[in-house]
């Protein structure tokens, strides 16, 4: 992920990127790879850290192994829609590199997005609420520090 | 740890990406760009005018999505949070993400007619 988000940076300083940028990015409002702590660090140890904190948190060895499977679940989620994602900023960069492209053809990738982002968002809560059911409310506050 | 992993996640999908959209550099490479390619003064002109008012609309709408992106952290940490709590906030930001879309997509045929075709084409030819 974090190759990906530095080469995205570098495509960025090209001046043809800059000026889909403009147009396609503005539309496109979030189908672009954030830096996140979470992308910076590499999957093992974010796994590893991941399972550390977790048991600290949660001393019912179940319990807290279902939050740490629920959590490696997220992550790789997140991988199989960022793909997706990244296919539907190559459509919007063709739309807007049609000079011909009509209000329909930038709606219909819009759309797209909009469709898989609410589906992530929908996975999100589902694994979220997943993990909170498997904590008490102290638990949960001192995993959310 | 582990709210930092959920926040992130849900604010990317929330449209917290933004900060890479929008950075001062990114806007001058941009007009820098639109400058180059269109040869006219006059429809370079207008064209940055709509430029402008694109931009503008767009950073309206990262505000709305920095404040968006508080009340999720506050839901993702409170443990009596439901998913209604969620929904509604995910639709909030949904309708004000439609409303600048709408905007912007008004102001591609105005941006469109002051850019020609074969500059438009320059354009993207320059960066191959």
């Amino acid at each position: 992920m974090k190759a990906t988000t530095l080469e995205l940076k570098g495509k960025i300083m090209t001046r043809t990127t800059s000026f889909l940028l403009l147009l396609g990015m503005i539309l496109f409002l979030a189908a672009c790879p954030s830096k996140t702590k979470v992308q910076e660090g590499d999957a093992t140890t974010l796994r590893a850290k991941w399972t550390k904190e977790v048991s600290k948190v949660i001393k019912d060895p179940e319990r807290a192994e279902k939050v740490i499977d629920l959590g490696a679940q997220v992550e790789t989620k997140n991988r199989i829609l960022y793909e997706e994602i990244n296919r539907l900023k190559r459509e919007m960069r063709n739309v807007n590199r049609n000079y011909d492209s009509r209000r329909e053809d930038y709606e219909r990738a819009l759309g797209e997005f909009t469709d898989k982002k609410n589906e992530a968002l929908r996975q999100y809560l589902d694994s979220l609420f997943a993990m909170r059911q498997q904590t008490t409310p102290k638990e949960w506050k001192a995993l959310m520090k | 740890m582990l709210w930092a992993a959920l926040f992130v996640y849900l604010a990317f999908w929330l449209g917290g990406s933004s900060e890479i959209l929008f950075e001062p550099w990114v806007i001058k490479e941009s007009k820098h760009q639109f400058k180059e390619v269109i040869q006219d003064k006059d429809r370079s002109k207008k064209a940055m005018k709509i430029l402008d008012e694109m931009i503008h609309d767009a950073k309206n709408f990262t505000k709305d999505l920095l404040k968006a992106e508080k009340k999720l952290e506050k839901l993702v940490k409170d443990y009596r949070s439901n998913r209604e709590d969620f929904n509604q906030l995910f639709s909030e930001i949904q309708g004000k993400r439609e409303a600048s879309t709408v905007k912007v997509l008004d102001r591609i045929p105005d941006l469109k007619s002051n850019i020609l075709r074969e500059e438009w084409a320059k354009a993207f030819e320059e960066g191959k």
